[in-house]
């Protein structure tokens, strides 16, 4: 594969979780390839770690409980994921266990790189101002109920995470939290397929 | 079971889709794209829309389309039965070079899924279901891959392709 122009992904579910939360998540952890060990995942996140891994994505299968809520052969395959990608990977960040640089990498510039997303990945002069405003030392704890996904649940419930406080989407505020009460608020929907700008 | 169930899209969206419903329709063809890009308009952030491949894809009109990539193409059927065969993925990656859209695809290696996957997904549990899972005609055996991995990697070294599946029992420690 470095003989040619292959990348590799991973997605959080089988960085930050493994078969030991298996039992907890019953046919709710379904999915392809499925949780492994924790000594399996511990060596994933190395290699995150190490940049190995080029990118980090989520997969994310936005199923019902309903859905999920089936038998083994019923079940469908696949966690949501896509609001909890960052706050973990920068959660891993405040704890020491990655440098802020890999997450921008995996989650921002190599992906605007191997896709060619022009104006995308980058913070400089022309680029979209795609922003996001953190505090890493204000972690929260992962709840369902705060998160604003269709499928009702998260693998990653009671996990701590650093989510994100303020969003711009090519300059324009997206998303905002108010740090003292709480209260969010959302932008406009201006969002555009990258591959027509 | 502690997952949170109390989300507040609470397993429905706004235009009363269900979610599973982001599968429906396969974005195989320009029409399903474009249903697909009808949806997408109405987001607060920018977005890309794969093409998908599977036996019914339509490469003419699919490529049409502005796609972000062909993907991610299934090579096992781990979602539905959308996973296909390696002469269909080398004419995809054939098209999608052609036009220089890139490629992205669920590395899965089918002969291990239902004893490796079933243990995995379930910790050990289940066994009975487990054991009538892998019964069923429908699934592969681990002996059925055994005896048809030596005549796909003789297909594929003819072909000059790289074999994109990945072992998981030997790509980590």
């Amino acid at each position: 594969v470095s003989d040619t122009d292959a990348t590799c992904e991973v997605t959080p579910h089988h960085l930050f979780l493994s078969r030991e939360d298996a039992g907890r998540l019953g046919t709710f952890g379904r999915m392809n390839p499925p949780l492994r060990s924790e000594e399996r995942r511990a060596a994933v996140f190395e290699r995150l770690r190490d940049g190995d891994v080029d990118v980090v994505a989520t997969d994310h299968a936005p199923h019902t409980v309903a859905e999920k809520r089936q038998r083994l052969v019923d079940a469908p395959s696949g966690v949501p994921g896509v609001e909890t990608l960052y706050p973990l990977l920068l959660e891993s960040v405040r704890k020491g266990n990655l440098s802020l640089e890999r997450v921008r990498d995996v989650v921002a510039a190599n992906p605007a790189s191997i896709f060619e997303i022009e104006g995308k990945g980058r913070i400089e002069p022309g680029a979209d101002a795609d922003l996001v405003v953190v505090d890493l030392t204000n972690p929260r704890e992962i709840e369902a109920g705060a998160l604003h996904g269709a499928s009702g649940w998260t693998p990653f419930e009671g996990l701590q995470g650093v989510f994100p406080e303020l969003t711009t989407v090519r300059g324009k505020i997206a998303y905002e939290r108010d740090p003292v009460t709480g209260a969010e608020s959302f932008g406009e929907t201006v969002g555009r397929n990258v591959r027509e700008s | 079971v502690d997952l949170g169930l109390a989300g507040r899209g609470r397993g429905r969206r706004d235009d009363g889709r269900r979610p599973a419903e982001h599968l429906t329709p396969p974005t195989v063809d320009g029409d399903a794209f474009d249903e697909k890009a009808a949806l997408a308009a109405d987001s607060l952030v920018d977005y890309g829309i794969n093409g998908g491949v599977t036996a019914d894809w339509d490469p003419e009109s699919l490529f049409e389309r502005p796609l972000f990539a062909l993907g991610e193409v299934f090579l096992a059927d781990s979602t539905g039965d959308m996973g296909i065969a390696l002469d269909l993925f080398e004419e995809a990656l054939a098209e999608a070079a052609a036009r220089d859209v890139p490629v992205t695809v669920h590395a899965e290696d089918e002969t291990l899924f239902d004893e490796s996957a079933l243990d995995g997904d379930l910790g050990g549990r289940h066994r009975r279901e487990r054991r009538r899972v892998v019964g069923l005609p429908n699934r592969r055996s681990g002996d059925c891959g055994d005896r048809a991995r030596p005549r796909r990697r003789r297909r594929e070294r003819r072909a000059g392709a790289y074999r994109a599946h990945v072992d998981a029992r030997g790509s980590t420690p």
